[in-house]
């Protein structure tokens, strides 16, 4: 290897070859810029190269003195840029432009900021994994060596678009292709708390680049106790905020659900009676099955070595004809949900399930309770007759590294405030047959088939390997969803395939009506490009007939509470004398979650649904309410119902109410009548002159849906 | 203002060579050695030439954004040119910021020389200055790492932990379960010539040395060649010469005359052989298992999985020099290394006897921990099983109450004992290897030291045993026992049949 930074006098000729340009943006740093231009300059290469450092008005004149003096010993290797000063973002976009305008042959940026160093070897490395890459690599990316304070950070393993929305696994430090710069990436000049560089490579990632990581280059990154980095660590949620805003596009839950599917999936289901494992997140779009063995393997590695979203962060047991009579019936993402639910309460969930088979129609009922709360003692792996049992596979995983013999002890996770949930099913479906009640039984079968591997001294020994482990680990859904959204977790539901949209049509199970309501409005949207879900809010039992669960997608059971017993009311709300009951606030999360993923929430008659409207607002879900009367026993009174709804207007964008004496107590209560829309096919014949010159509610349907 | 410049001149505005800038024609290329622009008025805007070069018909142009580099002197030689001057100048403060404008210069070329002189000489007092405070802050610099010590940080915790502790096993591989020959190379010809490359689990920093498995010795006349290299920088940080007639099979143990100190975050191992054999070396393989990504190269399966070199990985305090010489080579090796019970061995925990109670009283918790709750009226016990430590001389461990509710004194004790011993014998201590004695804990969150000393180095199988006991035959409330900490301490004479090999040192192989 040879550097071919050639010297001449004049250097102008030389930039004709340069290949790879280091851009060195300088502010503050004129201590140690030497330090970095001399790494800079020392690199090892087969190809021309040019340093570009930009001083961004540096008021240290040291800092100038050091740029002209090195510009002065390396010409035609080290081009100084001297600007008015605009932040670090602005100088990188400057050496850019600089390298772009002056380099013809250029290949890809190399970003070094002046406090850090690389070693000689550096810029062959990466320039040479971008070449060997596809075209879809926009930039390659170092481990992080650091160095002041050490240590060293392994960003090893195939690149997560899901990983790089909620950490930065590409430093600044890093190489940017000529293909990315061209498609017009650049620095966020208004981010000046630092993190720039993250929201500079999600730029990347947005116009469908990705990163490739290169072993072994020796990026060394100077950690100081104070730093923009530690600086930007304290004002991490705004910055991650205003970055967020900056890419709606990648941040939205169905996009981020999306990436979660596309890099692994979230849920594990052992599959006993097959000896399989089946790895899904929606069961309607995919399914991967795993052998046990494989799976075994997978799983021991997570927490070793670095690969975002290999290894499913739950794990579920049951039988394949229970999994298969849950999702022949369209039942299996609610059920997974429901069980994910309630691991986010308890360490251990297991359900009981009672199956009988009906001629039609589809009746189930959820209930759950919980065992050992706030219990901190050990327990055992229960031995008892669940058909169905759900664990975070990192909960199974320390069992099994850490008790690999004998009886082991599952501890509850502190942050959770039961040891175990237990739930119970009862279902009636066309050619449901009880399932047995194995699941226990499976579960010590798949933690001793675990056990017995990592037991084996060329797979356990590694745990004492003194490599960096903070990259491994189980891909949890909250890892993302909770830093980027707030949220525990989402509804695995994927958008469908042929660009059509997804609705939800929130009803009370126990209110027939709505539910009657809730199918005609699902058929109503069908017809104009939606897939309809039924959100069955509230109680657990749910009775659909034949006809009414044809009518939906698929049924999702939401019974709230699920585990934990209701809570006393520590305050009531009230707003003009009508009652409102707070949720919960775990609960809210996960309801929330439920529905964040749909494009279009419709509530139908329910009040206990208006009050997360506003965060799916926020999140970017339209709201519909269908407001009525009901006639269940202890439903409010319609005047009520519809000042319930009052109180949460402002998070709707549409409100239709189903009758004419709905319409005028709508507008008696203040709700603006541009929000007030009269469904086609609900109203009823009436001679309210207003209420037939109301605007249809297909007027607020995008203008696809209507074409679809 | 928009001022341009033809694009093949472009990058070299911004290169360190000095350049003046003359607006107006009274100046000749070469009156000064200096590079000279001239700005021209061109299309409405202004433009940069080079020397007598005059602008290209069609030939493209580049809009500056930012202000050239290292100009000296921006120099006008009339009223109109020096108008064309200081709208430069207002440009360059708008897009350079303040102060980063050349000097502006008025008059004839005699002018110009004397405020280029002017410059160049407070330039080279400048640099006299700065070339004087150089000196002054390293001589500064010296006189204070002089004066005082600069720990590294490992060592600063160790004192902190008011111990100090011989190399310690940091990674082995399981045991070896194939061989693969070291590739030969005859005569002085070395070109081409293949390797075994093995990556490292582990950086640079604090190793004090490696064991190779060496499955057959070589018969033959040569020397097996070990060169560890870091990754990152190409370079070799040590280099290990054996000869064929002074190895035997068994642990090759190849030593650093000190823990590293290097920062190195991936090493490599090359190994390659020169010689003339019958039988070549051949290094034992174990089962990467989990982590294939550690593979030995060229690739080999062990027992039909990807296969690592088996081999053992020392640390110890980055810098330091471990213990005195055991043979007759220029540094010093260890007498003494540490091999810490991690927790896959720790996991290998099993209840010596069996007892029935209401709360939980065994276990492996977290971090390496072993819980041993007294009971009322009986020896609770509880044993590790261990696969051949070569030459163990002591094991230790840490026991502590952990529960600050305790007000009755345990008894603890730790027995080293031959795996065939039952829990009773090792109780009572018949056939053992070792005992720390019963040690009584006084009071909750105030450890104590449990060390059983073998009376002569052990190789091969063992089992610890841990006993927890009521020595006032009370009830033991709260009386949570944890023990922590294990580790074997081992003797390097005993433990390797190889001496130990420290790296070529000038070219002259460190040989025992």
């Amino acid at each position: 290897m040879h550097s071919v930074g050639t010297h001449t006098a004049s250097g102008s000729g030389d930039a004709e070859d340069v290949r790879a340009a280091i851009v060195v943006p300088t502010y503050k740093h004129s201590g140690l810029l030497v330090e970095a231009l001399s790494t800079a300059l020392a690199q090892d290469t087969d190809f021309a190269y040019a340093v570009v450092v930009v001083n961004d008005g540096c008021p240290f004149p040291e800092t100038e003195r050091v740029c002209r003096e090195f510009a002065a010993a390396h010409p035609g290797r080290l081009f100084h840029l001297h600007k008015r000063n605009a932040g670090l973002s602005a100088a990188r976009n400057s050496g850019i432009a600089f390298a772009l305008d002056a380099f013809p042959m250029l290949e890809a940026v190399y970003f070094l900021d002046s406090d850090n160093r690389i070693r000689p070897h550096l810029l062959q490395r990466m320039l040479d994994a971008l070449r060997a890459a596809g075209p879809e690599v926009g930039w390659a990316y170092p481990d992080v060596d650091k160095f002041g304070f050490f240590e060293f950070c392994d960003m090893s393993g195939a690149y997560s678009p899901l990983e790089h929305l909620f950490r930065n696994v590409s430093e600044a430090g890093s190489m940017a292709s000529r293909r990315l710069l061209d498609s017009g990436a650049r620095f966020d000049e208004a981010m000046r708390q630092g993190s720039e560089d993250w929201e500079f490579w999600l730029q990347g990632l947005e116009r469908g680049f990705h990163g490739v990581h290169v072993p072994g280059t020796g990026f060394g990154y100077r950690r100081r106790g104070e730093s923009m980095l530690t600086e930007s660590e304290r004002d991490y949620r705004p910055i991650l905020t205003h970055i967020q805003k900056r890419h709606p596009a990648l941040f939205a839950v169905r996009a981020v659900l999306r990436a979660e599917a596309a890099v692994g999936r979230r849920y594990a289901v052992y599959l006993p009676d097959r000896a399989i494992v089946r790895c899904v997140t929606d069961p309607a779009l995919g399914e991967e099955d795993v052998p046990l063995a494989d799976f075994v393997r997978r799983a021991l590695r997570a927490p070793e070595r670095p690969g975002y979203g290999e290894c499913p962060g739950l794990l579920a047991v049951m039988d394949s004809g229970l999994y298969e009579l849950l999702k022949r019936h369209r039942l299996l993402r609610g059920a997974l949900w429901i069980l994910e639910r309630a691991a986010a309460q308890a360490t251990l969930v297991r359900a009981d399930v009672t199956a009988r088979a009906a001629e039609s129609g589809c009746a189930l009922s959820w209930c759950g309770a919980p065992v050992g709360l706030q219990a901190d003692a050990p327990f055992p792996l229960p031995d008892g007759g669940a058909a169905v049992a759900m664990l975070p596979t990192a909960a199974l995983l320390d069992l099994v590294r850490r008790q690999p013999a004998g009886t082991p002890l599952l501890e509850r996770e502190p942050w959770k405030p039961c040891a175990e949930a237990r739930l119970s099913l009862t279902l009636a479906l066309p050619g449901a047959v009880q399932s047995p009640a194995g699941a226990d039984a499976a579960l010590s079968t798949l933690r001793e088939t675990m056990a017995l591997a990592w037991s084996r001294p060329s797979n356990g020994g590694w745990a004492a390997a003194p490599i960096d482990r903070y990259r491994a680990g189980v891909a949890t859904p909250e890892d993302v969803y909770q830093t980027v959204h707030r949220l525990p977790s989402v509804l695995p539901l994927l958008p469908p395939v042929g660009g059509r949209r997804l609705a939800a049509l929130v009803a009370d199970s126990a209110d027939a009506g709505a539910l009657e309501t809730a199918a005609r409005m699902a058929r109503w949207l069908a017809g104009r490009g939606y897939d309809a879900h039924l959100v069955a809010l509230g109680g657990g039992r749910l009775t659909l007939a034949a006809e009414l669960v044809e009518a939906f997608a698929s049924v999702i059971p939401h019974p709230s509470p699920l585990v934990l017993p209701e809570r006393p009311l520590t305050h009531r709300d009230a707003y003009l004398g009508t009652p409102l009951r707070p949720w919960d606030a775990a609960e809210e999360d996960m309801a929330v979650g439920t529905l964040a993923v749909f494009d279009l929430v419709v509530t139908v008659r329910h009040g206990a649904a208006h009050p997360l409207m506003g965060r799916l607002r926020a999140l970017g879900v339209t709201g519909w309410a269908l407001l009525g009367a009901s006639s269940i026993p202890d439903a409010p009174s319609l005047a009520d119902a519809v000042n319930g709804c009052a109180a949460f207007e402002h998070a709707y964008q549409t409100v239709v109410p189903l009758d004419a004496r709905t319409f005028r107590l709508c507008q008696a209560l203040g709700f603006p009548p541009d929000k007030l829309r009269r469904w086609e096919d609900a109203a009823e014949p009436d001679t309210d002159p207003d209420w037939i010159v109301c605007a249809p509610l297909s007027s607020c349907l995008p203008e696809t849906s209507v074409a679809a | 203002m928009k001022l341009s410049v033809p694009a093949a001149q472009f990058a070299s505005l911004y290169d360190g060579t000095p350049k003046i800038i003359a607006a107006g024609a009274g100046l000749e290329a070469g009156t000064f050695p200096l590079r000279l622009l001239r700005l021209v008025r061109h299309d409405g805007g202004y433009l940069l030439l080079s020397g007598d070069a005059e602008p290209e018909q069609g030939g493209a142009l580049r809009t500056l954004a930012i202000p050239p580099t290292a100009v000296r002197a921006l120099w006008s030689d009339g009223e109109a040119a020096r108008r064309d001057a200081e709208r430069l100048l207002g440009w360059w403060a708008e897009a350079g910021g303040p102060d980063g404008a050349p000097p502006q210069v008025t008059g004839d070329a005699s002018a110009l020389m004397h405020g280029l002189l002017a410059q160049a000489f407070g330039e080279i007092d400048g640099l006299h200055r700065r070339n004087a405070g150089l000196q002054r802050t390293l001589s500064t610099l010296r006189e204070e790492w002089g004066r005082s010590a600069r720990l590294p940080p490992e060592a600063v915790e160790l004192l902190d932990a008011l111990r100090l502790s011989p190399p310690r096993l940091v990674f082995a591989t399981p045991r070896p379960v194939g061989a693969l020959p070291v590739p030969l190379r005859h005569g002085r010809t070395t070109a081409g010539a293949a390797e075994i490359v093995q990556r490292l689990p582990a950086g640079a920093r604090g190793l004090a040395g490696l064991d190779l498995h060496l499955d057959r010795a070589p018969k033959g006349s040569g020397v097996l060649a070990v060169a560890l290299t870091g990754v990152e920088t190409g370079e070799t940080i040590a280099d290990w010469r054996l000869s064929f007639g002074e190895m035997r099979s068994g642990w090759l143990p190849l030593r650093l005359p000190a823990a590293s100190t290097r920062m190195d975050r991936l090493l490599d191992l090359r190994i390659g052989a020169i010689g003339v054999v019958t039988e070549a070396p051949r290094l034992s393989l174990a089962q990467a298992g989990l982590l294939d990504e550690y593979a030995v190269a060229p690739p080999a399966r062990a027992v039909g999985q990807p296969a690592m070199l088996a081999l053992r990985l020392w640390g110890g305090l980055p810098g330091l020099e471990y213990g005195a010489a055991a043979h007759l080579a220029p540094h010093p090796v260890p007498e003494r290394m540490v091999w810490p019970l991690t927790q896959p061995v720790l996991a290998q925990l099993r209840k010596g006897r069996e007892f029935e109670a209401t709360f939980p009283w065994f276990g492996l918790l977290r971090g390496g921990r072993v819980l041993l709750h007294p009971l009322h009226g009986v020896v609770t016990a509880a044993h590790i099983p261990l696969e051949e430590v070569p030459g163990a001389v002591a094991v230790r461990a840490r026991a502590v109450i952990d529960d600050p509710r305790c007000r009755t004194a345990i008894a603890c004790k730790l027995v080293v004992a031959p795996p065939s011993l039952t829990v009773d014998e090792a109780e009572r201590e018949e056939g053992i290897l070792a005992s720390s004695g019963w040690m009584v804990l006084e009071e909750p969150r105030r450890p104590l030291d449990l060390s059983a000393v073998l009376a002569a180095p052990w190789s091969g199988p063992m089992a610890l045993h841990l006993f927890t006991d009521i020595p006032d035959r009370g009830h033991g409330l709260y009386g949570r026992t944890i023990f922590s900490d294990f580790e074997v301490e081992i003797d390097s004479r005993t433990a390797w049949a190889n001496p130990p090999a420290l790296p070529v040192m000038d070219g002259v192989a460190a040989t025992p």
